[in-house]
């Protein structure tokens, strides 16, 4: 019976040297680059300009009810994302989020912007800036995502060893908010392309559930995380970048192509300069719209947004089939979100970064002194 | 030996029997789309089906979409399943071995007869779905999924590459069907098996607490050929799911023939 066991070990042996491939591509040691916490954190902020090109993934645990008016949120921070993007500043981008058999782009050029939705061939073409909009899956972007959390002052900024992303050594920073108790974000770990501060990885954090709950010793649980698998560090050329509808499909113009939108744009009220203790943040000087306020600084981010009546009552059977239809919650470990009404009865969402209690004084506050209207 | 086989596979029924039933079904849907003029919703359905209305060329993908969830692995899986268990349930095995040739060679020459039945089904049945598509519904420059219009040359590429990896999947079932077909006498039992495989492998890929097993599971880049419509075309699932098919061929082929050649012929 010798000869049997030759064969079988042949076939065993093959199969152990393939299943051993893997684990060696990825035991392969980072190299860390020397630089300075501060010294990397100014360079992810001016990262924007960096041109590349590259496939990623974002995944996220938050479980939000099924809104329809919310569109892909709630698949955005409860699931897992695919996206292939290509990026050569601020204004000059495609992110394509990919579906099992189609996918929703998003292109950026000087004039506004292009959706392109594959699976009813659907073109919207949008014109302008938007202030206010709701999460997309190209805000999730690894390098996105990346710099908007490291544009924050608030935070106390320290290195983490380097860690191999996308076949890259990328150098490793955290950011952990000043003041913890404003925010349910714990810390924000980001692993960077050290020579050009692209942010390669992006995990952010909530406390944990151990012992040690939201101490400095708690490590904290990744809420969402996003990071790209393979990158190109060079400028991709500029007809990646751009969009033209293709024949017979449909082309729309949208001013507001969402529910946040539509409301900073249409809303007619004069929303408070502080909301529970947050101070509002600036605009930009160009901005159309101020019908929606947004609060807080640094990782402390709430938006107030004012629903039209059956929006909100939709929204409300929704999220909360049982409820008085006057107003509903939903809270997640890293988002939470509250609609009620003023003391004039009108309908508010206040949603964002914080614990359910600051929505709560938020809304109370408007209970108190209801937003007056905007005269045009 | 190869040629005796060869000639076995188009000489018999079951061959063309089961790939006129393979092209049946998307040319049944074909017309049902024809005649009711009803796609289906967008982001429903299988994978292009919403976009053939607009263009027939379309529809050897979608074909392949159609059949590839169950029907097409189902068929190779019995082929496959047959080539040795199947001699060995009709008491012919020991006479073929009998005869001065190698039990490795008759492998092979099983193996050759199998492949050829996957490239026969996949071509027939994307072949008959251009025609049955670009007569019932016209056809047009092919559009690529994220929006960009493709000229005929590289519409007719990404279609022949995508029927060849459907193939090269389809191989893989393959594969291990034939190992599964030296174990047993039962060519019924060979391809259950492999079936059994391949219906854990897709409750596992649609699982997402299965996620750490995923990239070793058969049928966990069976649609990436969709991203041959892509623009560009995404490599990334095309080149692993062509490596992985190529380790589950190399592994199972290998048990096959270990198995096989030292195996005691009782039938």
């Amino acid at each position: 019976m010798a000869e049997p066991t030759w064969r079988w070990g042949a076939v065993a042996a093959g199969v152990a040297a393939l299943m051993a491939l893997p684990a060696l591509a990825g035991a392969l040691p980072a190299r860390d680059s020397g630089r300075s916490a501060e010294e990397l954190l100014a360079k992810v902020r001016a990262s924007g300009t960096v041109g590349w090109s590259g496939y990623g993934e974002s995944r996220g645990t938050l479980v939000l009810p099924d809104v329809r008016e919310l569109s892909d949120l709630g698949d955005l921070v409860g699931g897992t994302t695919r996206v292939r993007a290509w990026w050569r500043g601020p204004r000059e981008w495609r992110v394509n989020a990919l579906s099992l058999v189609g996918e929703t782009d998003t292109t950026r050029d000087r004039g506004g912007g292009w959706t392109w939705h594959s699976a009813d061939r659907r073109a919207l073409r949008l014109v302008g800036d938007l202030d206010v909009r709701l999460p997309a899956a190209a805000d999730l972007l690894a390098p996105t995502l990346g710099r908007r959390l490291a544009g924050t002052e608030d935070v106390t900024v320290r290195r983490l060893p380097a860690r191999r992303v996308a076949g890259m050594s990328a150098a490793g920073l955290r950011l952990v908010p000043r003041q913890p108790a404003l925010t349910t974000v714990h810390r924000v770990d980001l692993w960077v392309e050290p020579d050009s501060g692209l942010p390669l990885q992006v995990e952010v954090r909530v406390p944990g559930h151990g012992g040690a709950e939201g101490g400095e010793t708690d490590e904290g649980e990744i809420a969402l995380q996003a990071g790209l698998l393979e990158v190109d560090l060079a400028p991709p050329a500029q007809e990646r970048t751009r969009f033209s509808p293709p024949a017979r499909a449909q082309v729309t113009r949208v001013d507001a192509p969402d529910l946040a939108a539509a409301a900073d744009r249409f809303a007619p009220y004069v929303l408070p300069d502080e909301l529970a203790g947050l101070p509002r943040r600036p605009r930009s000087a160009l901005s159309v719209g101020g019908g929606v306020g947004t609060y807080g600084d640094g990782f402390t981010a709430v938006a107030l947004v004012p629903l039209p009546e059956d929006l909100a009552r939709s929204i409300i059977r929704r999220v909360d089939p049982g409820g008085n239809a006057e107003q509903a919650a939903v809270s997640t470990p890293l988002v939470s979100g509250l609609i009620g009404r003023d003391g004039r009865g009108r309908a508010f969402l206040a949603a964002g970064t914080v614990p359910p209690s600051t929505l709560s004084a938020a809304l109370a506050q408007l209970r108190v002194t209801p937003p007056a209207r905007r005269t045009r | 030996m190869i040629g005796v086989e060869l000639r076995k596979l188009v000489r018999r029924p079951r061959t063309w029997v089961s790939i006129a039933l393979l092209a049946a079904l998307p040319t049944l849907v074909a017309v049902f789309l024809a005649v009711s003029d009803v796609a289906p919703r967008p982001g429903t359905g299988p994978a292009f089906l919403s976009a053939v209305l607009d263009n027939g060329a379309l529809f050897p993908a979608a074909a392949l979409a159609i059949v590839l969830p169950l029907f097409l692995p189902v068929a190779v899986a019995v082929v496959a399943g047959d080539a040795i268990a199947g001699e060995a349930q009709d008491g012919t095995l020991r006479y073929l071995l009998i005869r001065p040739v190698g039990r490795t060679h008759l492998l092979v020459a099983k193996l050759i007869s199998v492949m050829a039945y996957t490239l026969l089904a996949v071509l027939v049945v994307s072949g008959v779905a251009y025609v049955v598509g670009t007569q019932l519904f016209g056809s047009g420059p092919l559009p690529s999924v994220s929006g960009t219009e493709l000229s005929t040359g590289a519409a007719t590429l990404r279609t022949v590459l995508a029927v060849l990896y459907v193939g090269w999947s389809m191989l893989g079932v393959a594969a291990v069907a034939l190992f599964l077909s030296t174990l047993t006498d039962s060519p019924l039992a060979a391809a259950l098996g492999a079936i059994a495989l391949l219906v854990t492998s897709g409750v596992l890929v649609a699982l997402e607490a299965a996620a750490v097993v995923q990239p070793y599971l058969p049928t966990r880049y069976w649609l990436a050929f969709v991203d041959l419509f892509r623009d560009p075309v995404l490599t990334r699932d095309l080149l692993r799911g062509t490596a992985l098919q190529a380790v589950y061929i190399a592994v199972f082929l290998g048990a096959a023939w270990a198995n096989f050649t030292t195996k005691d012929i009782t039938s």
